[in-house]
């Protein structure tokens, strides 16, 4: 091909972060399957990626209980992207771990280029610290407004309102896992269905700024209730 | 090469599918056209439209065929309602009005258009399916059709007076001035465009005009040397801005070292390269430049 005009071509970034509860309540069978199902997610997202080759997906993830950290800090190519196993202990700081998201998704952190981040909260309880404000600054971020927002409630003890307000939409509601077997295919949905949808090129007249998010998302499909076993009761 | 009257203002562009699109199976929704202007003296419009093609937007191929018509003809009209009018006058009415005019044309060819063929209930069910009953429900509502159909619009018109700006949503404007300056953009980009978001024309009229953005240009000497007009999916595709802004000087020396037909031969392979290695997105771009007078413009 002739000499073509411009500088360098590369794929749009996308950013993926899993939001993930660490309290004491998520000891034993409730983070196990956290970590099996994201680990098992992997290879689907990457597949995901090769389909959609002019996403560039890139993985984050955060972990809350008594405050809150970057479980992986950098946005890793999904390609490389690997998983260490989360332990439980602790608090529901998930206002401190939208804070930690709301700075990543700063306008100044974000490629003026990228396509609309998916944020997954995984969560089994009730917020112990000021969430409404961690939210309220997450959803200033004009990234976090526009950003595919998926809530899974783990159990039976988790606040669904929390959940509700986090995904701004109210035609769109919290997946509820109440057994392993549902968690685990929860999260591969929620690895990989959003992904592909955030991937699309389509443009969409702006929602306003309402953080009504502007991606349309396929509805999951139905719990597991066949083959539970009764470990796998939450 | 100098900006003189040995010259004369051409046109060309180009646009492709998506490499995203190929593998959907959606058709090319973006448009672009030029016309010159009708009556006495040297002057051409073009326009290019970006359709949304997301799945509410089942129409947007058409919607952008009827943007990029409505820009055509209603600046057409403009600069030969306009022709012996002051420039300030000129300048006061594209502020003023040229927004609605557009806005409402478009509107006009869209209800035209849905009235000979309504959205069907397969076309319906196509929408719920890939994105849920509001989708759905918004097409069904009085007026909702026109979302169907939705659209960005970019245009430029030069005359022997001045040079005309439009836009409304995303996509960019570049001008080289002269040969070997730097790149400018008229219309700065709207930074609350992001993450696939922008503004549209199928919005209620009155958020389509008051997000329409216009500037004019009033020759005084020299014509720039080149314009060109993109949909999102061209500088979407670069690393950089200025990577991107660089297409506008490096096409304006590949016209003048090798020719527009030269040019207009690698375009659809530039074009489909952008969108492979970048944004999978619809490809479009049309240029004016000052070249050879010897040259019959095309329409």
């Amino acid at each position: 091909m002739a000499n073509r005009p411009g500088g360098e071509f590369a794929s749009r970034p996308l950013q993926f972060m899993f939001i993930a509860d660490c309290s004491g309540s998520m000891q034993g069978k409730k983070i196990e399957s956290v970590n099996i199902a994201i680990r098992e997610s992997i290879p689907e997202m990457q597949r995901v990626g090769d389909e959609n080759p002019n996403a560039q997906v890139l993985v984050r993830a955060v972990r809350f209980s008594s405050g809150a950290q970057w479980h992986v800090a950098q946005p890793t190519d999904v390609k490389q992207f690997r998983w260490a196993d989360l332990a439980a202990g602790g608090v529901t700081d998930l206002g401190e771990a939208f804070g930690l998201v709301a700075d990543a998704l700063k306008v100044e952190n974000m490629p003026q280029r990228g396509l609309p981040p998916v944020l997954v909260l995984l969560s089994d309880g009730q917020p112990t610290d000021n969430w409404e404000g961690g939210l309220k600054s997450l959803m200033a971020q004009p990234w976090g407004q526009r950003a595919v927002r998926i809530a899974i409630g783990i159990g039976d003890d988790f606040e669904p309102s929390v959940l509700q307000k986090f995904i701004g939409n109210p035609e769109v509601q919290p997946l509820v896992a109440t057994n392993a077997p549902t968690l685990v295919q929860y999260i591969r949905w929620a690895s990989t269905v959003p992904l592909k949808a955030a991937s699309s090129p389509a443009s969409r007249t702006s929602a306003g700024g309402s953080g009504q998010g502007n991606v349309p998302i396929p509805i999951a499909p139905p719990p597991v209730t066949s083959g539970i076993g009764p470990g796998d009761v939450f | 090469m100098t900006n003189t009257s040995t010259q004369a203002w051409r046109q060309f562009g180009a646009s492709v599918r998506g490499s995203q699109h190929e593998r959907s199976g959606l058709p090319n929704q973006d448009s672009w056209g030029a016309q010159p202007l009708s009556g006495d003296g040297e002057g051409l419009v073009i326009a290019v439209a970006d359709g949304h093609g997301s799945p509410k937007a089942c129409r947007s191929a058409e919607g952008s065929r009827l943007a990029v018509q409505a820009a055509c003809q209603i600046l057409n009209e403009f600069v030969a309602e306009h022709r012996s009018a002051e420039i300030p006058v000129v300048k006061a009415e594209a502020e003023r009005r040229l927004a609605s005019r557009l806005v409402l044309q478009w509107r006009a060819l869209v209800t035209r258009d849905h009235a000979t063929n309504p959205i069907n209930d397969e076309e319906l069910s196509r929408v719920q399916t890939a994105a849920g009953e509001s989708a759905r429900r918004t097409l069904t509502e009085v007026d909702g059709f026109y979302h169907a159909y939705g659209s960005t619009v970019l245009a430029a018109v030069v005359t022997p007076r001045f040079v005309l700006y439009f836009q409304l949503g995303d996509g960019d404007i570049l001008v080289v001035p002269r040969p070997g300056e730097e790149t400018l953009r008229p219309i700065p980009p709207d930074e609350h465009l992001i993450a696939n978001e922008t503004t549209s024309l199928c919005l209620e009229p009155e958020k389509a005009i008051g997000a329409c953005q216009v500037r004019f240009h009033f020759i005084q000497g020299e014509f720039p040397s080149l314009i060109l007009l993109s949909s999102d999916g061209y500088s979407n595709s670069f690393t950089t801005a200025t990577g991107f802004e660089r297409v506008a000087t490096d096409l304006l020396a590949a016209l003048q070292s090798e020719g527009q037909e030269w040019v207009e031969r690698q375009l659809p392979d530039w074009l489909a390269a952008a969108s492979s290695a970048g944004s999978g997105d619809d490809v479009t771009l049309a240029v004016l430049w000052r070249g050879p007078a010897a040259a019959t413009p095309r329409s």
